[in-house]
């Protein structure tokens, strides 16, 4: 089991992946924008991050690039799922440790979700 | 007087019914029910202004994910995904809106169009941010609030609701313009129609005005005759003569059609009136182009009718003398047979024009009340751009006055008729033709006898009938 903090401004999205993610056994906490992301993060000190691109007051690479900076949290992995990844500057792509292109399979994600949280070791149990 | 900045919408037809276009700065609601097609008409418009250099921010209030709606925005041809994200942000405050309400959402779309420096706003789901006002206040407070902000920074916003907006809704009375679509059933057949129900500060196309959702996204065809009631440009009368290609006709008819003229040639089916059309075609060169508008034979099966008269039609059309336009008696819009038309014949700057038949624009109507004024439209513009055109119109019966079939009131509007009949009474089959009403000029009011040869000559006269029944006795003053 893992914290995970689900970034995303559409309810249908984070709804679902906090059901797909809880069902993969996961703590699941949810945030509608990168500000708010960041802020949930800090506090929560998650394994994995899954966020949007496009988002309201700060969007998914604002957010990446505020953890990268950040000693603390810099070593979270950090997935982009987003239907327009194409906008994210190919600069900023090393940021993600995985991007995905919605519509994307929810098995696809799970994946990535156990490899990433197996790699990143320290952050598997921690809790807040 | 300052001139408004107006948006180019990119939409075929839009900013002609919006007087040049949506106003830059201000508010509009469209309105439709659900598959009307709202949603392509705003990110239409927000593809085009991006493309324009312009930063859009859309807004959904909807419980309805983006990528689904750039999945099926993906399949029309203004849709660019590289622009997403870079040009165009997608915003769904769904959330907000639910969970903090109307205030907490005005001040959100704020700092949202601060940071992204968008010039173009769209909401879309006015209709979720109506219910979650307990009162008219707060929704006319929400619209208010949003569209003095963007005034104030330039900014134009365009609400998308489902919901009904009648003119009491306090939403339109605080906006500047609203779009209403609509999808009706006309007996088996789905029409869409657009109407600009608002319009501050700017003089729209009032009515209904036929749109489409193709490939392209919307297209909307101003009703022709709002939007031409009068001519594009000043006609000027002509006395010069079109040959009509039928041998020994023109004599008949004072040294031949008008220029810039309408005539209808009237007959029953196989009395000749294609037949007459291929002739005149025939006469079109490079220089002096025709085009062909039909509603029956493909242009294949014209070429083949015009081969076995002798004339070749395919040749003029390679050596762009004629140009063809097919468009079968399915289902069509009217007013897009008349852009399509006009179009053409701009385009081509054709001389000659032939429309096989009129009736293909009666078929196409769901308002047949309509055609007069619709035609009045066609034809004066026709002659405006000063091309020569013989449409034909098919009679019920084969026998009886011309007069009892095609509509009064259309024919008052054309200048020159030509009857055409064929007769087997009492003798071998014979064609004939009549001039029944030439414009501004003397012509032979007897009946001549015609035949088909498929010697290069196709259709022409061999000498006056002597006797024609019940086509004789009516002259161009219809005695």
């Amino acid at each position: 089991m893992a914290n995970l903090v689900v970034v995303d401004d559409e309810t249908l999205v984070t709804d679902f992946l906090k059901f797909l993610l809880e069902d993969a056994g996961h703590v699941v906490h949810v945030a509608s924008n990168g500000a708010e992301g960041l802020q949930t993060i800090q506090h929560i000190k998650p394994s994995l991050v899954v966020t949007d691109f496009m988002m309201p007051v700060s969007s998914g690479v604002d957010l990446a690039r505020a953890l990268s900076g950040d000693d603390d949290f810099r070593q979270i992995p950090i997935v982009l799922c987003s239907a327009t990844p194409h906008a994210v500057d190919p600069a900023d792509r090393a940021l993600f440790a995985a991007i995905l292109q919605k519509p994307y399979p929810p098995s696809r994600l799970i994946e990535l979700v156990a490899l990433h949280v197996e790699r990143g070791g320290a952050g598997l149990h921690g809790q807040p | 007087m300052d001139k408004l900045a107006r948006l180019r919408s990119e939409v075929p037809g839009l900013d002609d019914i919006c007087d040049g276009g949506l106003i830059a700065g201000s508010s509009y609601i469209v309105q439709g029910r659900p598959g009307a097609g709202k949603t392509i008409l705003a990110n239409q418009i927000a593809f085009a202004q991006a493309r324009q250099g312009h930063k859009v921010l859309y807004i959904t209030l909807l419980a309805e994910s983006h990528d689904r709606l750039f999945q099926s925005l993906s399949a029309l041809s203004f849709y660019e995904a590289s622009r997403l994200g870079k040009d165009l942000t997608y915003l769904s405050l769904f959330r907000t809106l639910r969970e903090k309400g109307l205030d907490a959402l005005v001040a959100l779309l704020r700092s949202e169009l601060a940071r992204t420096q968008a010039s173009i706003l769209v909401v879309d789901g006015l209709l979720n941010a109506r219910e979650s006002s307990e009162t008219n206040l707060d929704i006319k407070t929400f619209v208010a609030e949003l569209q003095g902000h963007a005034a104030f920074t330039g900014c134009t916003v365009l609400f998308l609701t489902s919901a009904r907006i009648d003119e009491s809704s306090p939403e339109h009375t605080m906006v500047d313009g609203v779009l209403h679509l609509e999808e009706n059933l006309f007996g088996s057949r789905t029409v869409r129609h657009i109407r600009v129900a608002k319009s501050r500060g700017s003089r729209a196309l009032s009515g209904l005005h036929l749109y489409e959702i193709s490939e392209r996204g919307i297209a909307v065809f101003p009703r022709l005759e709002a939007a031409l009631a009068r001519p594009s440009t000043e006609e000027t009368v002509s006395l010069t003569k079109v040959a009509t290609g039928t041998g020994g006709l023109d004599e008949r008819l004072g040294g031949g059609l008008p220029a810039a003229s309408m005539s209808v040639v009237v007959g029953p089916a196989g009395s000749g009136k294609t037949t007459f059309g291929i002739g005149y075609l025939n006469r079109a060169t490079a220089e002096r182009p025709a085009v062909h508008f039909g509603f029956y034979e493909t242009p294949e099966r014209l070429y083949a009718k015009a081969r076995a008269l002798g004339l070749d039609l395919q040749t003029l059309v390679v050596k762009k003398a004629l140009c063809m336009l097919w468009r079968p008696l399915t289902e069509n819009l009217l007013d897009k047979l008349a852009y399509e038309l006009l179009d053409a014949v701009r385009t081509t700057r054709a001389e000659r024009l032939f429309i096989d038949g009129l009736a293909g624009f009666e078929r196409a109507t769901v308002d047949p009340h309509r055609m007069v004024e619709f035609f009045a439209a066609l034809s004066n513009e026709l002659r405006a751009i000063g091309v020569t055109t013989v449409c034909t119109w098919e009679t019920k019966e084969l026998s009886g006055p011309w007069r009892t079939n095609p509509s009064p009131e259309i024919l008052s509007q054309i200048d020159n008729v030509i009857e055409m009949r064929h007769q087997a009474e009492g003798g071998p089959f014979r064609r004939s033709i009549t001039v029944l009403k030439v414009r501004d000029s003397l012509f032979d009011t007897s009946t001549a006898e015609v035949q088909i040869s498929g010697l290069g000559n196709g259709l022409h006269v061999t000498g006056t009938m002597p006797t024609a029944p019940g086509a004789l006795g009516y002259d161009a003053s219809g005695r």
